[in-house]
């Protein structure tokens, strides 16, 4: 059942009363557009996340050990698919569209996927710091995320980075407890990941934020970034591990961690496809990509896929 | 290409419902692939695929008109409402018994 | 029961679903469609599952328990000329179309020769079969699925052909038995020999293949093998094939980076 609003007062009064949009609905462009790029960016990241992965699976030490990272990244991919079929339904790109915009380099996914894992600490650094910064994230979407088909998909999406979460941290657990040498791997890991994961959030909300308005995202960055902050800062030195942040300091007042200013510069970089090591991620994906193109051309010469239609889900 | 709504089942447990979709090119190939896309963890025991061109999707406001039928919805309050009279004519009757004596 | 041999036999399966499962770990993310990423990654999972649960048996042979750290000892930390893989297995493409046209012809393998286990007199063999052939299935049909399409398409037939031939003269190899074969026999523990799989092979290599493309370097390969075949092993087995050496290094760097490190 499609339905449409007459002005955008309408509109927003019916997600303020907490409605649900769905792909068939007549909603107002601008809205459309807005969910839309959230949820492409958010498909690109699943996907580049689990290429930075890819790099380290192969070289997983141990065989039960191996099976248990590669269903994790095959997860990551599996949610890229799931939100590209979702982004797909919303008609603005078609899935192919998505994912050559993405290997051309015209379209944003998360900063810290313009990194590069270079040691196994980084493995686990990601599972444990990106991971945990984008379940908070997704967590405070679902919450009151107003585009249904959206919500939905993030339910499974969250319950799996549960799994994850959990995989992250008996990893960096074992290395804890482990011996100097890889106590020290972990450490220039968490010198690496530290702050790019903690810009995973971004720079503060605006105010005027329509994602905040539209019930696309549910809370201010800067409300998520210190719940990690919070969480995290105890934990890593709990461990006997060293945050790579200067300023930090306890502050009494409040009873909070403070890591002091944040240099949003690199964030910016990553963002215009600059980060350390967008360029080449970039290029290998697209390389990829353009190499197996002969089997997708081959399986869709017997028809094309259909526009999403109103109806279905 | 095709374009395929993927529905799962937990037996004896709920109905079927919808997981999400998935593109392929022949249904054999879509069943192969659902299962690792959508129920790799067992998240169903039964899968249906149903081809999204082959959903029959009403039209817009196909069954709205069906929300305003109170006729079909008796919510008991007249039957409330009689047996409490009824309770408060005859004092002595149990309250919490079916009413039939004292309704009659 | 001659443990040693039977040992033997047993890793052989072992080191081939070992080192086919690492081969399809690489196409996480880079296959030709993201539901093929996901599709790919659970086979490859299986595999390595099988390997891990080939290996346990192995060491309980042994009397050893069959932990993940005795299991990855096996696995990885034994020297090259221990190790009992085909050379199909050890071979590392970076063509889609030959991990595709491998996959198919490894799985219709692997089905052939779990069937040859399932009467197992080692009880804990035959159930790993009962669940390995319950995958297996699946992992055939998976392959059937693309080929029947990609066989059927003009533009896709000559790579399945072009990677057929390159993959042509390291198939009989998959058939190759062990030394050790020979007492796993006569311990009932396998039924047959693997070489005795050659004929089965090449007959479903005809039926899928033949009438697509030309399978003439194939079946020139499997009637050599067939010629040579004894069912008393021969030395492919025992000799690593020049791609070994580097994928173990891959495969190593973590675990070479502190040997005394668990992960």
């Amino acid at each position: 059942m499609a339905r449409s609003w007459d002005t955008m007062e309408d509109f927003e009064a019916f997600l303020d009363g907490g409605g649900l949009v769905e792909a068939g609905d007549d909603m107002p462009d601008p809205y459309r557009r807005a969910v839309f790029s959230f949820i492409e960016m958010h498909a690109n990241s699943e996907l580049m996340g689990g290429l930075t992965e890819r790099d380290w699976i192969p070289k997983t030490p141990g065989l039960r050990h191996k099976m248990a990272v590669l269903a994790k990244t095959q997860d990551e991919i599996g949610h890229g698919h799931l939100l590209y079929m979702v982004a797909a339904d919303l008609g603005v790109k078609t899935r192919t569209q998505m994912l050559e915009d993405l290997f051309a380099g015209r379209s944003r996914f998360h900063n810290v996927f313009h990194y590069q894992a270079v040691t196994w600490g980084d493995q686990v650094a990601i599972a444990f710091l990106v991971d945990a910064a984008a379940l908070l994230s997704q967590q405070a979407v679902f919450k009151n995320c107003s585009y249904g088909p959206y919500k939905r998909i993030l339910r499974r999406i969250i319950a799996e980075e549960g799994f994850h979460m959990r995989l992250g941290e008996d990893r960096m657990m074992r290395i804890a407890e482990g011996t100097p040498r890889q106590r020290r791997m972990f450490q220039e890991s968490l010198d690496r990941w530290f702050w790019p994961a903690l810009q995973l959030f971004g720079p503060d909300s605006k105010p005027d934020d329509v994602l905040l308005r539209w019930h696309i995202k549910s809370e201010r960055n800067e409300v998520l970034r210190d719940r990690w902050v919070q969480k995290f800062v105890p934990m890593l030195t709990g461990y006997g591990f060293t945050v790579p942040a200067p300023d930090l300091r306890w502050d009494e007042e409040t009873s909070r961690w403070d890591v002091g200013p944040i240099d949003w510069a690199p964030l910016q970089r990553t963002l215009e496809q600059g980060g350390p090591d967008s360029a080449r991620r970039i290029a290998e994906a697209s390389d990829n990509w353009q190499r197996t193109a002969w089997v997708r051309a081959a399986l869709s010469a017997g028809g094309s896929a259909q526009p999403a239609h109103a109806g279905s889900a | 290409m095709h374009v395929y709504e993927v529905f799962l089942k937990k037996d004896g447990r709920e109905e079927f419902r919808h997981a999400g979709a998935l593109e392929a090119s022949t249904e054999e190939l879509a069943l192969l692939l659902a299962r690792e896309a959508y129920a790799r963890r067992a998240e169903g025991d039964r899968l249906w695929l149903v081809r999204r061109d082959h959903v029959i999707a009403a039209a817009d406001e196909f069954v709205a008109p069906n929300a305003d039928k109170p006729h079909r919805h008796h919510d008991g309050a007249a039957v409330a409402s009689r047996r409490r009279a009824a309770r408060e004519a005859s004092p002595d009757s149990s309250s919490s018994g079916t009413g039939g004596e004292a309704l009659r | 029961m001659n443990v040693s041999a039977v040992q033997e036999f047993l890793l052989a399966f072992a080191d081939d679903e070992h080192l086919m499962g690492q081969q399809h770990t690489e196409w996480i993310g880079v296959a030709p469609f993201l539901e093929e990423d996901l599709a790919f990654s659970s086979i490859a999972q299986d595999e390595l599952g099988h390997a891990a649960l080939l290996y346990g048996l192995v060491l309980e042979l042994d009397g050893i328990e069959p932990s993940d750290t005795a299991i990855d000892d096996l696995a990885f930390a034994r020297p090259g000329q221990e190790y009992r893989s085909c050379h199909l297995a050890e071979r590392t493409t970076s063509q889609w179309s030959e991990a595709l046209v491998r996959h198919w012809v490894y799985d219709t393998f692997e089905e052939l020769r779990w069937g040859l286990l399932s009467e197992s007199t080692l009880p804990a063999l035959a159930a790993v079969t009962t669940r390995a052939l319950r995958e297996e299935a699946f992992h055939r049909r998976h392959a059937d699925a693309l080929l029947d399409e990609l066989l059927q398409a003009p533009e896709a037939r000559p790579r399945i052909a072009e990677a057929l031939n390159r993959i042509a003269a390291l198939i009989p190899g998959l058939c190759e038995p062990t030394a050790g074969e020979v007492a796993a026999i006569a311990a009932g523990v396998a039924a047959d020999s693997t070489a005795g799989l050659l004929a089965p092979l090449t007959e479903a290599l005809g039926a899928r293949f033949g009438g697509h493309v030309d399978t003439g370097r194939v079946e020139a390969a499997l009637s050599e093998a067939g010629q040579k075949a004894t069912g008393q092993g021969s030395a492919g087995r025992t000799r690593r094939s020049k791609s070994f050496q580097p994928l173990m290094t891959r495969m190593r760097e973590v675990l070479d980076y502190d040997p005394s490190a668990v992960w």
